[in-house]
Parts: C-alpha cells; structure tokens; sequence
C-alpha cells in the first residue's frame, strides 16, 4: 500500500490466483474477476502511488507508458467509482 | 475459481462478523494450516466455530445478509453442531456452536481455542484461526466421522506429526474433554466403553442404522430433560432433511408419507443387521 496511492477499502476482499485477481465487495458480492491486464493494474495500484501507475503497468505487460497512461487511469478510477478501491488522498 | 470464491466466502463471513462484534475461529477447508494440507483435500463451504454466546447474533446477521437458512442445529446431524445456512454466492456456511468430539463446557472449550488461536489473512481479511495443535485436533476429530476422507486427515495430521506435536495434541485433548473422538479417530476407542458419548462415535467410525443412532443421541445427552426431548423427537420427520432429499418443500402428504417409512425403513435396517450377524455367527 502506498501514501499516496491506493488501498483495498474496507469491506472489500480480493484473492489472487494466477494471473487472476477475485475481487468482491463482502458480504454483499458479487465476484468480479479481473484478469491478465486488469488485474496487472489492480497489483500495481496497491503497490506504489497514482504517479507512477502506467509506467509500472508497462514495464510488466512491454507496451510504452505514453500509450496506456489515459486507459490505466480511466480503469482505476472505474474500480474506485465501484467501491473495489479507495484512493488515499 | 472454486478456491477463490471459498477465500472470497470466509472474508465474507468474517465481515459479517466483524460488523457485529461475533468472535469466531475460521476452522477446516482453506482456513487449514498448509502443513496439514494435501494435493486434491478441497474445501467445498465455509465453517466457523462462534463464541457460543455470538451464535444467535451471527446467524441473524447473515440472515439480514443474503445466507438462507438450510438446517438447523438439530436437524443437521446427530451431535447438532451447526446451522447451515446457504448463501447464492458465497455457498455455504457452517456456524459451529461447538465441535463434536469436545465435551468440555462449550464456553469453556471456545475460550481455550480462542487464546491461542493464529491470524490468517482470507481475502485481505484478517481471520481468527486455531493454534496448529487446535487445527491437528479439529481436523482428527472430524476424521473420526468422514470416512472418506478421514484416514488420509489422520495419515497428515496425526501419524505424520512428531512427538512433540502429537504431545501437544494429548494435552489438548484432555483439557477439552475429547478423548473419546480423538480415540475414535486415532484408535483406542474400545478403552471407552462406559462414557456416554462411547455409542455415538462407535457408530459414526463403524455405521450403523437409525435405531441405534437414536439410542447413541439419547444416551450421549447429558440431562433427562433433554433425552426426553430427544425420544418425542425422533420418530418426527426431519422436513428440512426431506426437503433436500426432494428437491422442494415437502408437501403435507409427502411428510405424512416420510413419517410413515422412517419407522419401518429403520425397522428394515435393523432386521438386516440382525440376518448379518445371525449368518456370520
């Protein structure tokens, strides 16, 4: 977990298994599965802050950070938006 | 995807939990210890042994939740240990109010699995779970009763164990009262022909019909108040039973058909039991 990055919310469970990531507001459910790309993203924005997620992102999945910044930002701000991250601010 | 939707289920149970101050232990399925697990033994629900003063608030609150009731404590087996409830995601969940084999006052016994106990963490959830002599313990006890799975738990946790472990198990058995399941799981059972709970394990490690089930349950209840109620109980339908069995809610004229054929299919049972043992004599 980071400063200034992201955290699992209270409330929220998450199980990696593979290259997959179970995630799951509890008890009310239900189950979403992240995987391959999304569950990248979902790892490295609990690993370090919001500045350095796409260049992260990239180096793990090869592409250039200029090229996914806007869509890594927009997924996080989708899994924040449904409660499966909170941004630490 | 089956293991991470039973991680997924604990932490689930555990926020319930959490939300109302309930104080359980995570026992058996994927809340096991690693050493104590093998390739293939999968967990397939969720079990929980509660405070027994939290039971009532636990189930309530996964009720107000989404679990659906499945059994009750005394319809779902002969030691009446658990509620199953069932839940459209999360499957189910087991809420122990105490383990069969422990005989030691069920406050008492939870107090002493609950100094003890390690943390784990369950979907990034922390779960209370027993100390790893209490898990060897559960999961012999439990052996004792699933004879499926059963020689290969006793084959991990206890003929694997070392001395030392295996003495810290001893110990623990004596100060919960458990000896006689732990005999039933681990041999020696016939040392214990004259405790009450004897019967009732001699049948769960041998099988045996209805009949004498019943006559097990009855002796192993500790007051007359209670046998009592054990007699005018057992010859009743257990609806809930049925309504697994059928697939639905069972109709009036399907209970009243079931009340009928469970005497006479214990009465078969026994009959048969009786022809065995005059061929083999």
């Amino acid at each position: 977990m980071s400063a200034t990055g992201f955290r699992q919310p209270d409330g929220v469970a998450a199980h990696l298994e593979e290259e997959f990531v179970f995630v799951a507001c509890v008890p009310e459910g239900p189950i979403q599965v992240l995987d391959t790309v999304a569950a990248i993203i979902w790892e490295e924005a609990l690993a370090g802050d919001r500045a350095g997620l796409a260049v992260r992102v990239a180096e793990r999945t090869g592409a250039e950070a200029s090229e996914i910044h806007a869509d890594v930002e927009a997924f996080v701000d989708e899994l924040v938006s449904r409660g499966l991250l909170a941004e630490n601010l | 995807m089956e293991r991470a939707r039973l991680v997924l289920a604990h932490a689930a149970v555990q926020r319930v939990a959490d939300l109302n101050r309930v104080d359980l232990l995570h026992v058996k399925g994927y809340a096991l210890d690693p050493s104590l697990r093998y390739e293939g033994r999968v967990g397939t629900d969720v079990d929980v042994l509660v405070r027994p003063a939290h039971v009532q608030r636990l189930v309530m609150a996964l009720a107000d939740k989404g679990w659906k009731h499945y059994h009750g404590f005394e319809s779902g087996s002969p030691f009446e240990h658990a509620h199953t409830l069932l839940h459209e995601t999360w499957g189910y969940v087991d809420v122990h109010r105490h383990f069969p084999g422990i005989m030691a006052h069920r406050s008492d016994a939870f107090e002493r699995l609950w100094a003890d106990r390690g943390v784990i963490a369950m979907g990034g959830l922390t779960c209370a779970v027993p100390a790893l002599p209490a898990q060897r313990l559960i999961l012999l006890l439990h052996a004792a009763r699933d004879r499926g799975r059963g020689p290969r738990d006793v084959a991990v946790a206890w003929e694997a164990a070392t001395c030392e472990e295996q003495a810290e198990v001893r110990r623990l058995v004596a100060e919960l009262g458990a000896e006689v399941a732990f005999a039933a799981a681990v041999g020696g059972l016939e040392d214990y022909r004259d405790r009450p709970e004897y019967l009732l394990w001699k049948v769960q490690v041998e099988g045996g019909t209805r009949i004498e089930e019943w006559r097990a349950r009855i002796r192993v209840a500790p007051t007359y108040r209670s046998k009592a109620r054990l007699v005018l109980r057992a010859p009743l339908v257990n609806v809930e039973h049925l309504a697994v069995v059928l697939g639905h809610r069972p109709t009036r004229s399907e209970v009243v058909r079931e009340f009928f054929a469970r005497p006479s299919r214990g009465v078969r049972e026994e009959w048969r039991r009786f022809r065995r043992r005059r061929v083999t004599r």
